[in-house]
């Protein structure tokens, strides 16, 4: 199951929140004291009852009154500095760490980020950064707090008799420790069963809505149904065990508290029938007894989410921890380095860390500044590869790759990259305005260079029809758009970039003829003066360039 | 105060548990109340020098006691808590997924699938808390402190006013400072899911990103958003948790107020050490139900916001409305007629846009019909329009002679399969996904659904064959898998009529070839439409239309059409010229060219 040990774990995650060490210092000792004001309250007023019945306690009545309404007023105070404090280091913590992820995922991108597993890692690091925050902000400190004022109760009590500090420790023990413990096993099987269950019922529904269309078609829409509720009788079921498991724990512990106020009172009425203590002082330890229990069982409750918290935690850790595929300098600013009058492949072989077959064998050509280089094979024959390795998603095993007389492996892999435009089969749109979308390889353009740029890729009329024209919203994976439409804009930031190489990746595999033509036309009066090299299968794509290389098998040849 | 009328009206047959957890709560006070009366006349007592042993062990047992009925309730409030919920939650559920299958894909092409699934699954959890946990809290904590005013009023009344006094201060200050706090609120959750939005978008493009240089200014934002996002955050807590503060400070000053007076009493002999006693330990009882009350507030909360957003969706119109007036007997008149669908005189726009004008085609039964244009000529609106995903603005379809409108829409789809050029592969198994179409199919009909789409041969070399999982979304397969997959699942879907939008724009070359003898295989026996904006792929049909910015423009059997020299030819002579009806080995090997050379 998991790899790093759970100490390990808690002690990186220690680690994240060294920096805040004052402020969350400072949030325990209020956290403390706001607690102690609060047993003080009962304590004080144990007291003064009584002082005024006549048991002298050694405080005047005046003096209780007042500790007792200042603690009142200042457990308040106190609470509300503990929690701010907390909260306020919680949240910082988040920004942190959701900065940490960022940079963690833009390491192994895009390598390591291709294809459907991008979604998983993405949802999944969405919610591990959120309960890692719930930890931060309501665990250390209650953690500390659940430690230090069951001792000052201890000390408190100790003071009258050792023999309560015993009794009420072996309760305290019981409550803080014993039941959680005896639980526990039981509620992290439950809980990770329940969260499993809901991921489930999560997919099945995704899976629901974007099958939809087939669903009605075929009448499913019964089947559906009834496997929802079957999923929903599940959850319940899980959740079910999950509320008896908590009330289990919850019942038990009122039961060990009241027990122990039974105890207590079982001795302090014999030290009271020994003259060893008076009336006022058996008040006075009942009352610290009922109301000592408070920080404990906020402990109790805690052990239920930690071992989620370390699951979560050392996902993210996994994450961070993950080799990229090819090492970057993110400190370097971007070099502009020269436009290469040659690119040379030569003797390239490649394989896929995962996978031992060569995806490239000895593969050599080479493509001079403005030459049209088109690579055809079967599908899996290593087409894309190519391009993946010019753009440095992944390093080559034997062979160079150069730019004119220099290795790409030794250049910063950004500094190649901005020499590369690509256009995909899918094209990520953000969620933001089309002019955003297109601008984002050149976001100081002006307005009117976007739009010469869009017509040129022959998507400003359309965009011309859409509701808001430039300003309008890319929906969910650009939603509203076509994958032809999305394509144009692909195009359109590409030109916009005006970067002296252009990779295509089956530019026009979701291209209706005539918007093919009007493609290969762009590319041909746009684009004359770059270097284009494109993967594609249609003959129809590659017919106007002047070079044609055929992958079989990891072997090129010229066609 | 957090109630949603309609959401009440849901909670129908889950009153019971409701009212029971309620009890349960106030049979928990009653019992604490007696635990609390014995152990105050024990110590006042011990105060008068008058406890002995025997009284001792007598308030031990009756606390004991206690204990054990204390036990047990906390079981059964556990219990009720949870059931009142059950029924609510698994109604719910149902009934979003319900709406869902009714709104169908219109719906889901406005709003975003993420944010729903959210709704449906997380938002259910919520109300757990909301019905189990604030609903019978909220009740309790009005009642609980007026009977604990009831009993103690006569034991020690000045205390017992103030304690009841004291208590609406915390409502009542809670709803001060979120009157204040509620526009801050909104701004909080929009910023928040913005923020959350911007972080996922900022992850799922980050490959983009990456290539276009920007990812490291994307990280510099995000890390911007994000703070920004904290200090909005903490003004809205700071907010919040005054309004804790305040709780707190009213519960232990009341607390302590109630006691002072108590021993006030005490010293001026208006009361007994019992009754001074009596309310130091029960004093904090009147604030405890509302101090749990707002640590649920929180879910409660969540809950509400939920229930908004399910409730919304539960409103929401389907894009056609279900008019089936054909009686079923009816229905086997049509299936004995000949059923060719025509449209007559068919518009649609959708929004502002005219996408469709004055259509009029006809499909006879039996016959290959291909529809070609550009794209976003209005060729795939036509299959939506056939299938009802929506109705037209103007005009008619009928099938049969009858309107398309009065055929219920189980009918008309068990009729119709549409295979689009991205065929959903659910979760599950090969078999799965195929008995969708089919639930009673037989391994060999499965089979032999799999061997027209070309796909036997590849199923057979899996282990564990017809129950290979495909993944998520039929990730394990490739797209000309999937795709294939999805033909198979139609052809064993039997359907009478077949529509076929563009069903190999997707796909890599071999699996093209095999969709395409598959599609003819079908037409043998079957009413086949073909949309596609390749020429060649419908040459062969009856009839062809050619459609324009919404118009049929031409229509005719490819030599007719070829011959009309317009629209048509002027594509198939583009289309010749570029034409991919070969695949790229066919197409270099008529040429003649050598590739064999090596640099």
């Amino acid at each position: 199951m998991r790899k790093q040990s759970d100490i390990k774990i808690a002690k990186r995650l220690l680690r994240f929140v060294a920096p805040f060490t004052p402020i969350i210092a400072f949030s325990v000792i209020m956290g403390i004291l706001g607690n102690l004001a609060a047993i003080s309250v009962m304590a004080g007023s144990a007291l003064l009852i009584a002082e005024v019945s006549n048991f002298s306690t050694g405080y005047s009545i005046n003096g209780l009154i007042w500790f007792v309404a200042l603690a009142a007023i200042l457990r308040g105070l106190l609470m509300y500095a503990e929690q701010y404090s907390g909260h306020d280091v919680a949240f910082k913590l988040l920004a942190m760490i959701r900065d940490k992820a960022y940079q963690a995922l833009r390491k192994l991108a895009p390598a390591k980020l291709t294809d459907k597993r991008s979604g998983d890692i993405v949802s999944t690091i969405m919610g591990d950064v959120e309960y890692i925050e719930v930890f931060f902000a309501h665990t250390i400190a209650p953690v500390i707090i659940g430690f230090i004022v069951p001792i000052c109760v201890l000390c408190f009590v100790g003071s009258y008799w050792i023999g309560f500090a015993a009794i009420l420790f072996v309760f305290q023990i019981g409550v803080g420790f014993l039941i959680p413990q005896l639980l526990k096993s039981e509620a992290c099987g439950l809980g990770m069963q329940y969260r499993e269950k809901l991921a489930t019922t999560n997919s099945f529904l995704i899976d629901t809505l974007l099958g939809l269309k087939e669903i009605i078609f075929f009448g499913c829409s019964k089947e559906r149904m009834k496997s929802m509720k079957i999923h929903g009788n599940d959850l319940t079921n899980y959740s079910s065990k999950l509320q008896r498991h908590h009330g289990t724990l919850l019942a038990m512990s009122e039961m060990f508290i009241l027990s122990s106020l039974i105890t207590m009172l079982f001795f302090a009425f014999q030290r009271y029938n020994s003259g060893l203590l008076n009336a006022g002082e058996l008040l006075t330890i009942i009352t610290v007894t009922a109301s000592s229990f408070g920080p404990l069982m906020a402990l109790s409750s805690l052990s239920n989410t930690l071992a989620n918290t370390f699951a979560a935690a050392e996902r993210i850790f996994h994450l961070m921890d993950e080799k990229p595929a090819v090492e970057e300098n993110f400190n370097e600013i971007i070099k502009n380095i020269e436009e290469p009058q040659i690119i040379q492949f030569d003797n390239v072989s490649f394989n896929y860390p995962e996978n031992a077959a060569e995806v490239l064998r000895n593969v050599n050509f080479s493509a001079p500044k403005g030459a049209k280089i088109a690579l055809v094979g079967e599908s899996g024959s290593g087409k894309s590869t190519i391009l993946r390795l010019l753009l440095r998603y992944w390093n080559i095993n034997t062979g160079e790759i150069s730019f004119d007389k220099c290795n790409i492996t030794e250049e910063e892999p950004q500094n190649i990259r901005s020499l590369i435009s690509i256009v995909s089969q899918e094209t990520y749109l953000f969620n933001e305005s089309i002019a955003e979308n297109i601008k984002i390889g050149r976001p100081d353009a002006s307005d009117e260079e976007m739009i010469i740029a869009a017509k040129r890729a022959n998507i400003h009329d359309f965009i011309m029809t859409m509701p808001e024209q430039y300003m309008t919203i890319a929906g969910e994976k650009g939603g509203k758009l076509s994958a032809g439409e999305r394509q144009r804009i692909a195009i359109a930031r590409a030109l916009l970039c005006n970067r002296p190489i252009l990779l295509l990746d089956e530019p026009t595999s979701n291209l209706d003829s005539l918007n093919e033509f009007a493609l290969l036309k762009t590319l041909n009066s746009e684009f004359a003066d770059k270097t284009i090299i494109t993967v594609s299968h249609r003959p129809s794509t590659i017919a106007g360039f002047d070079t044609i290389l055929r992958l079989k098998n990891g072997n090129l040849s010229v066609g | 105060m957090l109630v949603n009328k309609r959401l009440f009206l849901l909670v129908k047959g889950s009153e019971p548990w409701l009212i029971l957890t309620i009890i349960t709560k106030l049979c928990k006070l009653a019992v604490t109340i007696i635990q609390i009366t014995v152990l105050a006349e024990f110590i006042g007592k011990v105060f008068a020098d008058t406890a002995d042993l025997p009284s001792l062990y007598r308030t031990m047992i009756i606390i004991g006691g206690v204990i054990l009925v204390k036990f047990i309730l906390a079981f059964a409030e556990s219990e009720f808590s949870f059931r009142s919920s059950i029924k609510i939650r698994l109604k719910l559920r149902e009934t979003i997924m319900g709406k869902l299958l009714q709104l169908e894909t219109g719906y889901l092409e406005k709003n975003r699938t993420a944010p729903l699934v959210t709704t449906t699954v997380e938002g259910v959890e919520a109300l757990q808390v909301y019905f189990g946990k604030y609903l019978p809290q909220l009740f309790y904590s009005l009642t609980a402190p007026v009977i604990l005013f009831l009993y103690l009023k006569n034991i020690q009344p000045g205390s017992a006013f103030v304690l009841l006094a004291c208590v609406p201060l915390i409502p009542l200050s809670i709803i001060f400072i979120m009157r204040k706090a509620k526009k801050m609120m909104t701004e909080f959750w929009s910023d928040y899911e913005g923020l959350g939005d911007y972080f996922f978008q900022s992850l799922q493009g980050l490959s983009t990103l990456k290539m276009f240089g920007r990812d490291k200014t994307r990280g510099e934002n995000l890390n911007k958003k994000a703070w920004k996002f904290r200090k909005s955050t903490m003004k809205v807590l700071g907010l919040q948790l005054t309004s804790i503060g305040m709780m707190d400070i009213i519960a232990y000053g009341g607390t302590a107020a109630g006691i002072i007076i108590a021993a006030t009493a005490l010293i001026n002999g208006t009361t007994s050490p019992k009754g001074a006693i009596l309310i130091l330990f029960l004093a904090s009882e009147f604030f405890l139900p509302l101090r749990l009350l707002g640590s649920y507030f929180h879910a409660g909360m969540n809950g509400v916001s939920a229930t908004e957003k399910i409730l919304k969706l539960v409103d929401e119109k389907p894009q056609i409305s279900e008019r089936a007036t054909l009686l079923p007997s009816k229905l086997k008149d049509i299936s004995k007629l000949k059923y060719d669908m025509k449209f007559s005189g068919v518009s649609f726009s959708y929004g502002k846009n005219q996408i469709l004008n004055d259509m009029n085609i006809s499909l006879e039964q039996g016959t290959v019909v291909g529809l070609v244009g550009e794209s976003g000529s209005g060729k795939s609106t036509v299959a939506s329009l056939m299938c009802r995903n929506y109705d037209p603005s103007f005009g008619n379809i009928t099938l049969g002679g009858v309107d398309l409108k009065k055929i219920p829409l189980e009918w008309l789809r068990s009729h119709l399969a549409v295979v689009s050029h991205d065929s959903f592969i659910f979760c599950g198994t090969i078999a799965d996904n195929l008995k969708m179409a089919n639930e009673y199919a037989t391994d060999e009909e499965m089979f032999n659904a799999l061997r027209i789409a070309g796909l036997e041969e590849f199923v057979n070399t899996l282990p564990k064959k017809l129950l290979t999982d495909v993944g998520e979304q039929g990730c394990k397969l490739s797209g000309g898998q999937r795709q294939r997959l999805g033909l198979a699942r139609a052809i064993l879907y039997n359907a009478d009529f077949y529509v076929f939008d563009e069903v190999t724009s997707n796909v890599d070359v071999e699996s093209e070839k095999i969709i395409w003898k598959a599609i003819w295989e079908i037409a043998t026996k079957k009413t086949v439409l073909i949309i596609s904006h390749r020429l060649a792929t419908v040459e062969k049909a009856d009839k062809i239309y050619v459609m324009e910015n919404g118009n049929i423009v031409e229509s005719g059997s490819h030599k007719e059409l070829i011959k009309l020299k317009g629209n048509y030819w002027n594509t198939a002579r583009m289309q010749d010229l570029v034409v991919d009806v070969n695949p790229i080995e066919d197409e270099f090997e008529n040429k003649g060219m050598n590739y064999a050379k090596t640099i």
